[in-house]
């Protein structure tokens, strides 16, 4: 596919979702409400885009801009918006696409909707869009699906990366890019040179896009191309008012926030509900005073609900991919991964078809590496990945811990891990290899006790007198 | 400011690694990074009252 394909975009995308789309008849608050309604249907296991038309200000007015969330918290849903028949099917969907990618496109002004609406100098009022403050402790409303786009000084490649951005003020904004990520590495070398960095923030997009936009890549290396190999379709791209060519941004997102990251300003940012299912603390950050604001007229906030599904479901399925990318080499037995929510970003699934032995401790080192994995579980085909408690069951009938298990220390760890001790800089992590031993040849049996089975003619007689029997009332649990 | 300080643990006993402010305006206590404390460069801001205040200024801190 090329850019001949319509353009997409959020509007069109949520239109397309008839009823997989709650849009609230009732006026909701920034401040915790539509963040508690996340809370609640997670909570009965439900996970529809939430779309609030008119959100509730602090001051009681309606907001002109309407908001966005959850639209990432589904995994069906994502697997449908990146045209994946079965959300199992990420990693090696993700593996592939990412690797082929398509170049974007540039388009001029005129055919840019997010430029349809410009606001510069002191027609600029951040406050005025409806940033949520989601949770208890929150320090205030947050920019939570900014896709923060830098640029490397020396080869004029861009980033893009989601980062959390406090609404400060009518033209100012924290920003945390994690220490070590590749846009605090840009601000650091423009700062090193006593630069300002160039940033422009884009908000709102199709989630193939959004999505898209995670793939793990290089450093320095533009995120476009995977992005749009990932949707499917080339990212239109136009370039910014602030910065023009230099810094260019996707015409088809719904706002885009840009400005300037004064050399080594630092400012009390957090605490802020994080990934991990905790707080982050206050600390000390960059931030953006804002020179331009541009958007659709009919521009949409996307909200990222901070630590629930909708914030870790796009960034797992994305890092499933990668962790496929970086296994599958020394693994060729490897045949899928899973990067369960209930592990937040620090746990992985590893799936196996019969694995010679020693590759899937190799497998277990290699997905090791990945900054972010804590703890990497291998298994057999007949475990679900994709269901804990069958990988709990693996884990507690197929490992001797002294036998099955690798630790290894001073390893890369990802950011605001709870457990962390003060001061640490590196972290333990484990492999566990709950997979059966192999068979003693081919076509034999592995030399371990069956499991529990009944066939399937006993099954497909069951379901048939289960077969539109109410099942309401009955104990789930 | 009150005094609770760190006392090392040998390494098999768990540590926290979160240091608390208490607001030097409202006195209700937030989550800190120990280094933003110890530097006392930065004003802090409380999420609770929006007061800000040098971490030198609160009312109580609490070590990890
Ligand atoms: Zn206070």
């Amino acid at each position: 596919m090329t850019c001949e394909n319509p353009p997409i975009e959020l509007s069109s995308y949520l239109l397309s979702l008839g009823r997989a789309v709650f849009q609230t008849a009732h006026s909701l608050s920034v401040v915790q409400e539509i963040t508690a309604l996340q809370h609640l249907l997670g909570r009965a296991g439900r996970y529809p885009v939430i779309h609030v038309p008119q959100p509730r200000l602090v001051d009681g007015r309606t907001s002109e801009i309407g908001l966005v969330t959850n639209l990432c918290a589904s995994r069906e849903l994502m697997a449908h918006a990146l045209s994946i028949s079965d959300h199992r099917e990420c990693a090696r969907t993700f593996a592939s696409r990412a690797s082929t990618g398509i170049a974007p496109v540039d388009v001029g002004r005129g055919q840019a909707p997010v430029q349809q609406l410009v606001a510069q100098g002191g027609d600029i009022d951040l406050r005025q869009l409806p940033a949520l403050r989601q949770h208890v402790f929150d320090v205030g409303h947050y920019v939570t699906a900014g896709h923060c786009s830098t640029i490397e000084p020396d080869s004029g490649a861009d980033n893009t990366s989601i980062q959390r951005c406090w609404v400060k003020g009518q033209r100012l904004l924290s920003f945390f890019p994690y220490s070590g990520s590749h846009n605090a590495r840009n601000v650091e070398k423009f700062w090193a040179r006593g630069e300002p960095c160039p940033v422009a923030i884009w908000i709102g997009h199709h989630p193939a896009v959004v999505i898209g936009s995670q793939a793990k890549l290089a450093y320095p290396e533009s995120h476009w191309s995977a992005a749009g190999g990932i949707a499917g379709q080339s990212i239109r791209m136009v370039p910014t008012i602030t910065h023009g060519d230099r810094l260019k941004v996707p015409a088809d997102a719904e706002i885009v926030i840009e400005g300037w990251i004064p050399p080594h300003r630092l400012e009390a940012d957090g605490p802020f509900a994080e990934y991990p299912g905790y707080v982050g603390v206050q600390i000390a950050t960059p931030v953006i005073e804002v020179t331009c604001l541009t958007r659709r007229r009919e521009a949409i906030l996307h909200d990222f609900g901070g630590g629930l599904e909708d914030h870790l479901i796009p960034e797992n399925m994305a890092m499933e991919g990668k962790v496929y990318t970086l296994v599958k080499p020394v693994a060729p037995t490897l045949i899928n991964v899973h990067v369960p929510f209930s592990g937040r970003r620090f746990h992985a699934y590893l799936q196996f078809r019969d694995p010679p032995r020693g590759e899937v401790r190799d497998a277990l080192m290699a997905a090791l590496a990945y900054r972010r994995l804590r703890t990497v579980v291998a298994v057999d085909e007949d475990i679900d990945i994709f269901d804990d408690r069958s990988v709990l069951w693996a884990m507690s009938t197929r490992v001797q811990w002294h036998r099955d298990t690798i630790e290894a220390d001073g390893l890369t760890h990802g950011n605001l891990d709870p457990s962390l001790p003060l001061g640490a800089t590196t972290v333990t992590k484990l492999g566990i290899d709950a997979t059966l031993p192999p068979a003693p040849a081919y076509g034999l049996p592995k030399p371990v006790a069956p499991r529990n089975a009944v066939s399937d003619s006993a099954l497909a007689a069951a379901a048939k007198a289960l077969k539109e029997v109410d099942m309401t009332g009955w104990p789930s649990t | 400011m009150a005094e609770h300080m760190n006392t090392p643990l040998p390494h098999w006993e768990k540590s926290g690694n979160v240091m608390w402010v208490s607001c030097r305006s409202c006195r209700e206590w937030f989550p800190c990074a120990a280094e933003l404390v110890s530097q006392n460069k930065i004003e802090l801001v409380c999420p609770h009252c929006a007061a800000c205040f040098k971490p030198a200024d609160a009312a109580d801190t609490m070590n990890p």
